[in-house]
C-alpha cells in the first residue's frame, strides 16, 4: 500500500502544519485589519478568531489558482467585518453569539490594545478614505495599509489586476487632491 | 508570536482541529494543482500528530455519488468501503456484518461522550481512486474497525477509521476526535 501523493492529498498532520503556517504568517495582518476598525480589544480578538474559524470551515473553497492564502484570508476578514457592522447596526452582539466570546488574559488585552494604538495612523487614513468609493477604499487599504501586492489585493476584492490598478490610481489621486491646500 | 496569537491558535486547534484534519479536500494552501476526482476525495493515514496515537484514515464522498454506500471485497482480501449518505450507516453495517467483517460504522457527533480511537490500526490507501481500504488482517484480535462518519454542512460524508475493543462504541465525539485520542488502549 502506498500513501497518497503529496500534491493531491496532504496527510492530516501536514494539513494541520500547513494551516498553522498560514495562520502564523497572516494572523498579525488580520488582527491589524480589525485593529484599524475597532477600538475594543475583545472585538478585535473575536473578529480575528471568527475570520480563522470561517477560513477553516471554508478550506475546501480555497483555490490557490485564484489567489494567495493571504488574499483569501483578507477576503474573509472583509466579509466578517461587514457582517459584524450589519449585525451591530441591528443591536446584535453577533460575534459572541456565533463563535462564543473569548475571554482574554490581561497580557492579551495589553497586546491588542497596543495593536489598536499602533494602527492610529491606519485609522486616520481610513477616515480620510471615507469619501472614496468602497472598492477604491478597500483596494487602497489592502495595498497601502495591509501591504498586499496588487495582484493579491485584486484577488481578495475579486477584480482584475488591471481594474485594481485603475482604482488605486484614482484613489491615490483623490486623496492627494484632498490634501492639497486650497 | 504573541500571547494572543499563540492562544488563539491553541483555541482554533482545540475547537476546529478536527475540521482541518478531517477536511475532505487537500489543504492546497500552497499547492498549485489540485486533483479532485468527481466522486471521491480522500485523506490519508494519520500518525504522529502531536498527542495523537491512533491511526486514522479519512475519506470523503459527495452525496451525489451513488450508491448510498458500497462494500467491495478486493482480490487481495482487503475491503473498500464507501459511504455517500450518512443515513445509510445501518444498511452499511448490515452489509459489513453479512460479509463477516469485524467493522462497523458509527456517527461522529458533537454530543457523544466517547472520544478518540484507543488503538492504532494500519490501513490501506489507494491514491489513484481516493478510497480507503479496510485490511481485515490488520484488525487486532478482539477489536473492531470503527468507521466514524460525519456529514459536513455541504453534505459531504467524512469517515475516520480506527480500531476499538469489540463491540466498540455506538458513536464518537467529533470535537477533538484526533487531538484527544488516548495514547493506549
Amino acid at each position: 500500500m502506498s500513501t497518497p501523493p503529496a500534491a493531491t492529498a496532504a496527510p492530516p498532520h501536514r494539513r494541520l502544519a500547513e494551516f498553522e503556517a498560514v495562520y502564523r504568517a497572516n494572523v498579525a495582518g488580520v488582527t491589524g485589519f480589525f485593529a484599524r476598525r475597532c477600538p475594543e480589544p475583545h472585538t478585535v480578538a473575536d473578529l480575528t478568531s471568527e475570520t480563522f474559524a470561517q477560513a477553516i470551515a471554508s478550506l475546501g473553497n480555497f483555490d490557490p489558482r485564484r489567489g494567495s492564502a493571504r488574499a483569501w484570508l483578507f477576503g474573509i476578514a472583509r466579509h466578517v467585518f461587514a457582517w459584524h457592522c450589519a449585525q451591530a447596526a441591528n443591536g446584535n452582539h453577533v460575534v459572541a453569539a456565533l463563535s462564543g466570546h473569548r475571554e482574554l488574559d490581561d497580557d492579551e488585552i495589553e497586546e491588542l490594545a497596543a495593536r489598536i494604538d499602533d494602527q492610529r495612523a491606519g485609522r486616520e487614513m481610513l477616515a480620510r478614505m471615507s469619501r472614496l468609493l468602497e472598492l477604491e477604499r478597500s483596494a487602497l487599504e489592502l495595498v497601502d495599509l495591509a501591504g498586499l501586492p496588487a495582484r493579491e489585493a485584486a484577488a481578495a476584492l475579486n477584480v482584475s489586476p488591471g481594474g485594481l490598478r485603475v482604482r488605486l490610481f484614482r484613489a491615490r489621486n483623490r486623496l492627494r487632491r484632498e490634501q492639497e491646500p486650497k | 508570536m504573541t500571547a494572543f496569537e499563540d492562544r488563539l491558535w491553541a483555541d482554533l486547534v482545540h475547537e476546529h482541529g478536527d475540521e482541518i484534519l478531517l477536511h475532505p479536500a487537500p489543504t492546497a494552501l500552497h499547492i498549485a494543482n489540485r486533483r479532485r476526482p468527481p466522486a471521491l476525495r480522500a485523506g490519508a493515514a494519520l500518525a504522529g500528530v502531536g498527542l495523537v496515537a491512533g491511526a486514522v484514515l479519512i475519506f470523503t464522498a459527495t452525496k451525489a455519488a451513488p450508491p448510498a454506500y458500497a462494500v467491495t471485497t478486493n482480490p487481495d482480501g482487503t475491503v473498500t468501503v464507501t459511504l455517500n449518505d450518512i443515513q445509510a450507516i445501518t444498511a452499511l453495517n448490515a452489509e459489513l456484518a453479512r460479509d463477516g467483517l469485524h467493522a462497523k460504522a458509527i456517527p461522529l457527533t458533537a454530543g457523544c461522550p466517547t472520544r478518540g480511537f484507543p488503538n492504532m490500526m494500519p490501513t490501506g490507501t489507494n491514491p489513484s481512486t481516493y478510497t480507503i481500504t479496510i485490511v481485515p488482517a490488520d484488525i487486532p484480535p478482539g477489536y473492531t474497525a470503527i468507521l466514524a462518519a460525519s456529514e459536513s454542512s455541504s453534505g459531504e460524508v467524512r469517515i475516520a477509521q480506527g480500531a476499538w475493543p469489540s463491540p466498540g462504541p455506538s458513536c464518537l465525539n467529533r470535537t477533538r476526535l484526533v487531538i484527544q485520542a488516548p495514547t493506549s488502549g
